[in-house]
């Protein structure tokens, strides 16, 4: 049974199997790069690895994430999500598949105060419909290989349209 | 002409009588000096006598020859004036007697002579009375018009007197008449004068009984007033105790309140520091926290670092996930714990806060109080003088309300002096409305006897312009002389 890293982005709970995760870091020292969009925060540089940084709130179009960055494994991409909160699954979290009503934005999740519950609008393409259940909260597990190869993702030259 | 005759029979009189009188007289001064010629003549004789003794005591000399001649010359001169003397009062001791008998018989013939005249005047008067009684019998049947005629005699004097009487009489029931008259206008006119004071004085003592009932009121009006006087005066003292005892409390209070005030202030910099203890143990809270959180990063990378190297199935990366599952989940409980510590921390800064904001309004509300404390004490000052102005000007309200009443009272007594007064008046009033009604029956009844002489037709003059009689006229003139 695989292991899920839980992380939250605006209250949106979501889960990451730990194969896709490297580390997380709490503080990291970011080098803005000129030209790109809002919600890439730069390039970190962590025991010889140059991070890129992505803020996956802002990017999500929420409230832009104040919490710790998650570094993503090499093999999966080279990138790290900052987002609000990490969490880390017990041996008792079951996976099972999402239906209908608890996939999207139907499905009501136990949210974060000041949070709405659910899956972003941006996000939802990028899970694979399964759900994380652990100490009776629910955490949508995201496909991160589909979302770091998305041209959204990838694209972060800023954009005057 | 009785008169005359006396006073010629007097007239003859008169002459003898004279005579007799110039006799006597004569007689008198030659008896005085045959008195006088004679005594002269015997203190002569005394001296001669005197002498001739000397002569046979002690002899004769010379000397007294010669004055004994002197002396018998002069014993000898008196004796030729007595007996002329003697021989002049002896003539007119005779022409005395004469003249007397002459005056006798004037007096007899006089008084004969008037026993004719009285006897003849006596007749006349007879006849003169007669007719004078005649003229004098309407008299009686109250005639005033009357005129006795006579002149002469008694039944002249008679006449005038009666006509004088008459006169007096007829002046008498006219002034009388013209008096019942008179009266009885004056008691109409005093009956109309005294109903309209009877209708006044009821009038008026009615008016005296509402002024008396309203003086009542006043009285008890102003015993009231000052009874309130009195009251507010007793509330004006226990307002004065109250005012100081307010002021004491005031001043206590104040004493109080700058002793809460410096009480808020030690506990302003209590919370103060509290605050700062809280805002530091917050600041410690979020190093921990950083701290927790860096430790669960830790525990997680060690997982994922575990789970890494558990894919290579090695004892000591599973040994090493255990603890690092052990790790996060203290760091969890710890994080929670942490959490709980920073939201309780966040409240009691919230708390404190609040806290010292509530002491710094309560500061500022006993400052402004203590200031309004300051401010109101002059003014507590201000209201206890004038509450002790009130006071006195009560006290006097009260005093002049007494001194009101009694003189309300006297009033009133004096209004019931009145009412009896009107009373009395009233019961006078009646009085002399029966003494008027006994004067109109008065002057019915001397109308009704004067209507029974007759007076003559110029007693209505006499109505308007009352003839002064003789006698009045010498009574008024006695009085004006003095």
């Amino acid at each position: 049974m695989n292991k899920h890293l839980f992380f939250a982005i605006a209250g949106h709970r979501y889960a990451l199997p730990h194969e896709y995760v490297k580390a997380v870091h709490s503080q990291l020292s970011l080098s803005p790069v000129v030209g790109t969009r809002h919600w890439f925060l730069g390039l970190a540089t962590f025991e010889g690895r140059l991070i890129p940084v992505t803020n996956l709130g802002s990017f999500c179009g929420l409230t832009p994430s104040e919490g710790c960055t998650v570094e993503l494994d090499p093999l999966t991409a080279l990138a790290a999500l900052k987002v609000d909160n990490v969490f880390v699954s017990s041996s008792k979290a079951q996976t099972h598949v999402a239906n209908d009503a608890e996939h999207g934005t139907s499905k009501k999740l136990p949210t974060l105060p000041g949070n709405s519950g659910g899956t972003s609008n941006v996000l939802r393409e990028f899970v694979t419909g399964e759900l994380v259940s652990d100490k009776g909260q629910n955490y949508h597990v995201l496909d991160v290989s589909s979302l770091v190869q998305s041209d959204r993702f990838i694209n972060i030259k800023e954009s005057f349209d | 002409m009785s008169d005359k005759r006396t006073a010629e029979n007097q007239s003859r009189l008169l002459l003898p009588f004279t005579l007799l009188v110039l006799c006597v007289l004569a007689l008198l001064v030659t008896l005085f000096g045959l008195y006088r010629t004679s005594s002269i003549a015997g203190e002569r004789v005394a001296e001669l006598t005197s002498a001739w003794q000397s002569f046979m005591q002690n002899g004769v000399q010379g000397s007294d020859l010669l004055a004994t001649d002197r002396l018998v010359q002069s014993a000898a001169l008196p004796f030729p004036a007595v007996e002329s003397a003697a021989l002049w009062s002896l003539g007119m001791a005779l022409l005395s007697v004469v003249i007397l008998a002459w005056f006798v018989w004037a007096s007899r013939a006089d008084k004969i002579a008037n026993s004719a005249i009285i006897r003849q005047d006596s007749d006349h008067d007879a006849a003169a009375t007669a007719s004078l009684l005649d003229e004098i019998a309407p008299l009686l049947s109250g005639d005033l018009d009357v005129r006795a005629t006579a002149r002469e005699g008694s039944a002249g004097a008679l006449a005038d007197t009666i006509n004088f009487v008459v006169d007096e009489l007829k002046h008498l029931v006219s002034s009388q008449l013209a008096a019942s008259r008179m009266l009885n206008s004056v008691v109409d006119e005093s009956q109309v004068i005294l109903t309209g004071m009877e209708s006044l004085s009821k009038t008026q003592s009615e008016q005296l009984a509402q002024s008396s009932n309203t003086v009542s009121g006043t009285s008890q009006s102003t015993a009231a007033l000052s009874a309130s006087a009195l009251d507010v005066e007793s509330g004006s003292s226990k307002i004065e105790l109250s005012l100081n005892q307010l002021i004491a409390n005031a001043s206590h209070g104040r004493q109080s309140m700058d002793s809460v005030r410096v009480d808020a202030d030690n506990a302003i910099g209590l919370v103060q520091s509290v605050n700062d203890h809280a805002r530091s143990a917050l600041h410690a809270v979020i190093r921990i926290d950083e701290f927790v959180e860096h430790t669960e990063h830790m525990a997680i990378n060690a997982t994922l670092q575990s789970s890494s190297e558990n894919a290579r199935a090695d004892s000591s990366a599973s040994r090493l996930a255990t603890l690092a599952n052990e790790v996060s989940t203290l760091a969890e409980e710890f994080g929670r714990s942490v959490e709980d510590i920073n939201v309780l921390m966040h409240a009691v800064y919230t708390d404190t806060a609040n806290a010292m904001n509530c002491l710094r309004r309560m500061s500022k509300s006993v400052s402004l109080q203590i200031e309004e404390s300051e401010k109101q004490s002059p003014l507590l000052n201000a209201v206890t003088a004038q509450s002790r102005l009130i006071k006195s000007n009560v006290a006097l309200i009260a005093e002049y309300g007494a001194s009101q009443n009694r003189e309300v009272n006297t009033i009133s007594k004096s209004l019931d002096g009145v009412c009896q007064t009107g009373h009395d008046n009233s019961r006078a009033m009646n009085e002399a409305r029966h003494t008027l009604d006994k004067m109109k029956i008065l002057a019915a009844q001397l109308r009704q006897d004067t209507s029974e002489f007759k007076l003559p037709q110029r007693e209505s003059q006499l109505t308007h312009k009352p003839v002064k009689s003789v006698a009045r006229k010498a009574a008024e003139r006695a009085v004006i002389d003095g």
